[in-house]
């Protein structure tokens, strides 16, 4: 079948159509020598078209992989099919790297049957090449990508924008409970969107089909089971060829683990801060350089300054003068790493100037190079313990004193017992006035040194005499109380009176009586008196010599009470009278 | 006592407690001094020493709660020796009674007595023991 040619290019020839053709054309005989080549393939060649001619054959033209593909694959395929298609192989070429071609042949034959010639066309196939190459490229990547989110642990599903599930991985399944073919073409909000999140899921895929990504780093979805589980969400659009969202990629990673670890630690953290902030005790932490960085309530009790106050300083500002040499050596030992605690008793000078005593411990937290990255003080209050030592000791020197004090009492009574009394008596003397000075003592202690009731004071004196009471032995007066001198005094003077009325006079028989009766004519300046007047008892003998008794009963007891004191020995028994303004012989109450 | 001496020296009790001034009021004349006042109160031994009349004194430190200070003070303004009787430490003692010698209760009559007439000594008297 044949056509015209096209008016006004019948006359090209058909050798002129096949040199300026874009491919190669080239005829060999049967073992390969070339007869024709056209002008396209000498120029790929590089090389002059008469030496090709000259006995070349084509299989010397293609690189040593071709020619040995050439001679045993390509010419018995060639002589069994008649021809050969699309078989790539690569031409050396004169000065330039090989070139990569297609080469096509066909077989002619003669009448014999036996091959004539065999007619080869070479087509360039570089692009072609390179075009299969990239897409081996993109097929193995996306089988990467295939593998990547079939064996990824977090679950990756694609949706349509129509919220239609498109695929579904392993750890989708593993996550949500759905099958891939559960899932796939059915609607993600029936799936996984807990109750009421649809419309926040429409607004997001909005926004991820303008662009945009969306990253939710905790919300919930549901399970088949119908438990709902913590996830952080990634989701992107999935974009076509022209660059358009066509669907939406999403990323979900169960953080369930996470979430627990997070809870408890946030326990942790609460029950810490509860902890600090609610402590008995001051705490604080404190920056290497002494700064405060966060103080409870207590501390801002003991220390008397608000926290923000506290802040803007640091513990050397309000630690006592005295004690901020130690401290710091403390603290230096801790930051050289001799120490990871220390603990002081020291002093803080609070916001209105009084010390505060504490027993600060304090810890450290060092970072992993060692260094301090903040101490931890704890801080007790124990001013009240300090004052009660301060206090134990003022009341030992106290109790030293007074013991100190009564031995000199004893003392002067012995010397002055050996002096003015009868050698004799001189043991039982004292023995009875040592003990009259001990109740006494004995009163002022019960009391607290606070005065000793002038009754309570009587009747022990008189102790001896107790049956004798409201009988013979007469109380009257009202509840007074005497001061510690004239407690003493006015008790060693009743005991002496005692004592003389039981050997010598109204309770030396059995029917005398002593009457012993006080009062105060004003109460806060007035006159005190005290009487003691004995009836009925043996004739009264003034003695010869006074004793030391009398000097109690007179002489002392004046001096002690700045009063005045008269011992009568009438017919009717002894008398005794002791005045004193009130203010020398009450205790009135301190007002310290 | 020396007997070269003219007249007694003059002593001045401050005592709280009667029954120790009146021992020590009794040990002190019998050793040949004479007692112009026993004080058992601040006001009484302040009094004594502004009237000038004495040439040492024997002074509690404590007179019922009353720190007898101002009595150190007022015999150490005039130089006049002064003995503090004292239950207490040393330590304890206001600085007042620093001039003064101090003497612990109780305490032996004779020491008494000695340290109170080598207080009175001529050559002693203006080096205040302590």
């Amino acid at each position: 079948m044949t056509r015209e040619w096209p008016t006004g290019v019948a006359d090209i020839s058909i050798d002129e159509v096949l040199n300026g053709a874009p491919c190669g054309f080239v005829s060999t005989l049967p073992d390969g020598a070339i007869v024709y080549i056209n002008d396209t393939m000498v120029s790929w060649l590089g090389q002059d078209h008469t030496a090709l001619l000259d006995g070349i054959r084509f299989q010397d033209l293609l690189t040593v992989p071709g020619r040995i593909f050439y001679e045993t694959h390509y010419i018995p395929m060639l002589r069994m099919q008649g021809s050969v298609h699309e078989v790539a192989c690569q031409l050396k070429r004169t000065g330039r790297s090989p070139l990569n071609v297609i080469i096509n042949s066909d077989l002619k034959t003669g009448p014999d049957d036996a091959p004539r010639l065999i007619n080869t066309i070479v087509f360039e196939a570089t692009e072609r090449l390179q075009y299969e190459l990239e897409l081996r490229r993109v097929r193995n990547e996306a089988q990467q990508l295939a593998a990547i989110v079939t064996s990824s642990t977090d679950a990756i599903i694609s949706v349509g924008f129509n919220g239609i599930v498109r695929t579904w991985n392993p750890a989708a399944i593993r996550l949500f409970g759905y099958t891939e073919a559960e899932a796939i073409g059915h609607s993600v909000d029936q799936l996984i969107i807990p109750d009421g999140g649809q419309k926040v899921r429409l607004r997001a895929y909005e926004e991820i089909r303008s662009g945009d990504r969306k990253h939710i780093s905790e919300t919930l979805r549901r399970c088949k089971d119908g438990r709902l589980v913590p996830v952080e969400i990634n989701a992107s659009p999935v974009l076509d060829n022209d660059g358009h969202a066509c669907a939406v990629s999403v990323i979900f990673r169960d953080i369930s683990g996470h979430k627990q670890g997070e809870l408890q630690l946030r326990e942790s953290e609460r029950k810490f801060r509860a902890t600090f902030d609610n402590a008995a005790i001051g705490m604080a932490q404190v920056g290497p350089d002494g700064s405060w960085l966060r103080v409870n309530e207590r501390l801002c009790e003991i220390i008397g300054y608000s926290s923000q106050e506290l802040m803007s300083g640091s513990f050397q500002d309000i630690t006592h003068p005295d004690d901020l040499v130690a401290d710091l050596a403390n603290v230096q030992q801790m930051l050289d790493g001799q120490c990871d605690s220390y603990s002081m008793e020291k002093r803080y000078v609070r916001k209105d100037g009084t010390s505060k005593w504490v027993n600060l411990t304090v810890g450290c937290m060092r970072m992993t190079g060692g260094e301090i990255d903040y101490f931890i003080s704890a801080v007790e209050d124990i001013s009240a313990r300090k004052l009660s030592e301060v206090q134990n000791v003022l009341l030992m020197a106290e109790v030293n004193h007074r013991a100190k004090n009564l031995l000199a009492v004893v003392q002067a009574v012995a010397r002055q017992t050996a002096r003015s009394d009868d050698p004799a008596t001189f043991v039982n003397q004292l023995n009875s006035r040592i003990a009259g000075l001990a109740v006494s003592h004995d009163l002022l202690v019960k009391d607290q040194w606070q005065g000793v009731d002038v009754l309570d004071l009587g009747q022990r004196q008189l102790a001896h005499f107790s049956p004798l009471f409201g009988a013979r032995v007469l109380f009257d007066g009202p509840a007074l109380r005497l001061n510690a001198g004239a407690a003493q005094a006015i008790g060693m003077a009743l005991h002496e009176l005692a004592t003389n009325a039981g050997k010598y006079g109204a309770l030396s028989n059995s029917e005398g009586r002593v009457r012993i009766s006080w009062e105060v004519s004003e109460p806060q300046t007035g006159t005190f008196t005290m009487v003691w007047l004995e009836e009925n008892g043996p004739k009264v003998v003034t003695p010869a010599k006074p004793g030391f008794g009398q000097t109690v009963i007179v002489k002392m007891a004046e001096r002690a009470v700045h009063g005045s004191a008269n011992l009568a020995y009438l017919n009717s028994g002894v008398s005794w009278t002791l005045t004193a303004p009130v203010e020398s012989i009450l205790e009135f109450p301190r007002h310290d | 006592m020396t007997d070269e001496q003219a007249r007694p020296m003059r002593i001045l009790i401050v005592e709280d407690e009667p029954v120790i001034a009146f021992e020590l009021e009794q040990t002190l004349i019998g050793a040949g001094f004479e007692i112009v006042g026993v004080a058992g109160r601040l006001e009484e031994g302040l009094a004594i020493v502004e009237s000038g009349a004495l040439d040492a004194a024997v002074v509690d430190a404590n007179l019922h709660r009353v720190s007898a200070a101002p009595i150190a003070t007022a015999l150490t303004a005039r130089g006049l020796p002064f003995i503090v009787t004292t239950g207490y430490f040393r330590e304890q003692l206001p600085a007042e009674f620093q001039p003064g010698t101090l003497i612990e209760k109780p305490c032996c009559p004779e020491q008494l007595i000695e340290t109170l007439r080598s207080l009175l000594e001529p050559q002693q008297m203006h080096d205040p023991l302590r």
